[in-house]
């Protein structure tokens, strides 16, 4: 072993973390150079004294400065928790109702959306053509009224009707005739 | 999970049941935690930046960013090495911003380069004890060395971290870790040698 090499495996050895092969070359090196020997001497004692030396305070406005910090931090933490927690949550009963309405809302379109799909259905049953008029939603109620609708748009579903009746006027029904012995009683009025 | 180190295996397992207590907030169980751990940190960052107020600056900076993240505190494996990372951190970014102060200022002198200042401000030389005279002494060396090499002796030598504590604090590896402490012990015996200085008096 050389002194480079000694130098470098110096702190190791002062600390113990040598293998037993290299402990002792270290050993054997340190006996022939007086130099080394000398350095691991004074490293040695450097390493004690660095471990002596006085431990230092803070002073004594430390603890309360910090305290102070420590419950602005505490007070500040809270607020941004809160303000959270308000937006989010703002009370208990504005909780359960806001789930409420949401509830509501998605109940109902729920049941629109069922409704829609109700009528197509219903419509493929049947065979017949059902017109369902889409609300215009994105014209202005003067728009609409002046949109003319489709012939269909009044057209009422076959369930309603017993029977199809024209609009023609012409046409006049004409009533069923009475046959004389139609289950009808005669009676004789006597003055 | 925690890492039980040779020296501060035992100091790990007793913050557990207080640090849960600061996670729920506990500002008195926090004040456990400052008691245990303030002397040590400030000793470390005091010696490492050389100002008095300074150090108590970083070391309360450092107890209010641990207190911020108290509800990670499960996650960290080792909360004693936690803190002397922070420190360590913040200790060299005032020590970053000195130099930027220095490259800008106009004006220099010896004290401020060293930047350490007299622990006593009746320093006298003739009136201190030979002992408090090789303190100051070696102080004044220490606030010599690199910033790299000045941490790792403190936390080596005047804390008593073992290696692999060091490695996690500077985020390097251990082999790294033991060169730095090999040459800054090289370096701050030749500092001390050529000063004249005897560091192996004893009190």
């Amino acid at each position: 072993m050389n002194c480079d090499a000694f130098f470098k495996q110096m702190s190791e050895y002062l600390d113990d973390d040598l293998s037993e092969g290299k402990r002792l070359a270290m050993d054997r090196h340190a006996d022939e150079c007086g130099r080394c020997n000398a350095l691991i001497e004074d490293i040695r004692k450097l390493t004690e004294r660095l471990s002596q030396l006085p431990r230092l305070e803070p002073s004594a406005g430390f603890q309360f400065a910090l305290r102070s910090h420590l419950l602005m931090e505490e007070a500040r933490s809270g607020r941004i928790s809160q303000r959270v927690r308000k937006v989010l949550f703002p009370s208990a009963q504005r909780t359960v109702l806001s789930a409420a309405a949401v509830i509501i809302l998605g109940l109902g379109l729920a049941s629109v959306l069922d409704e829609h799909d109700g009528i197509s259905q219903q419509a493929r049953d049947t065979g017949i053509e059902v017109s369902v008029q889409s609300p215009v939603l994105s014209m202005d109620h003067r728009s609409a009224l002046k949109q003319v609708p489709d012939e269909g748009a009044y057209r009422l579903s076959s369930r309603y009707l017993s029977e199809q009746v024209q609009s023609d006027s012409t046409k006049q029904v004409q009533p069923d005739p009475i046959r004389p012995d139609d289950g009808v009683r005669k009676v004789t009025v006597s003055f | 999970m925690l890492m039980v180190n040779s020296k501060s295996g035992a100091a790990n397992l007793s913050d557990i049941a207080v640090l849960e207590e600061v996670a729920l907030g506990n500002i008195d169980a926090y004040g456990k935690i400052v008691d245990k751990y303030r002397g040590r940190l400030y000793n470390f960052v005091y010696r490492f930046v050389g100002d008095r107020e300074t150090a108590e600056d970083i070391v309360q900076d450092t107890f209010l960013r641990a207190f911020r993240k108290r509800e990670e505190y499960r996650a960290i494996a080792n909360f004693s090495t936690w803190l002397f990372t922070i420190a360590g951190n913040l200790a060299k970014s005032e020590l970053r911003r000195r130099k930027r102060w220095r490259f800008f200022s106009l004006h220099r002198d010896e004290e401020s380069d060293t930047g350490f200042e007299l622990p006593d401000e009746s320093y006298r030389p003739d009136k201190m004890a030979e002992s408090s005279l090789a303190d100051v002494q070696i102080q004044r060396a220490i606030q010599t060395l690199p910033e790299n090499y000045r941490q790792v002796i403190l936390l080596r030598d005047v804390e008593g971290l073992s290696y692999q504590e060091i490695s996690e604090i500077v985020n390097c590896p251990v082999g790294t870790v033991k060169s730095r402490v090999n040459r800054a012990r090289l370096k701050l015996q030749q500092k001390l040698k050529n000063e004249g200085r005897d560091v192996g008096l004893k009190v």
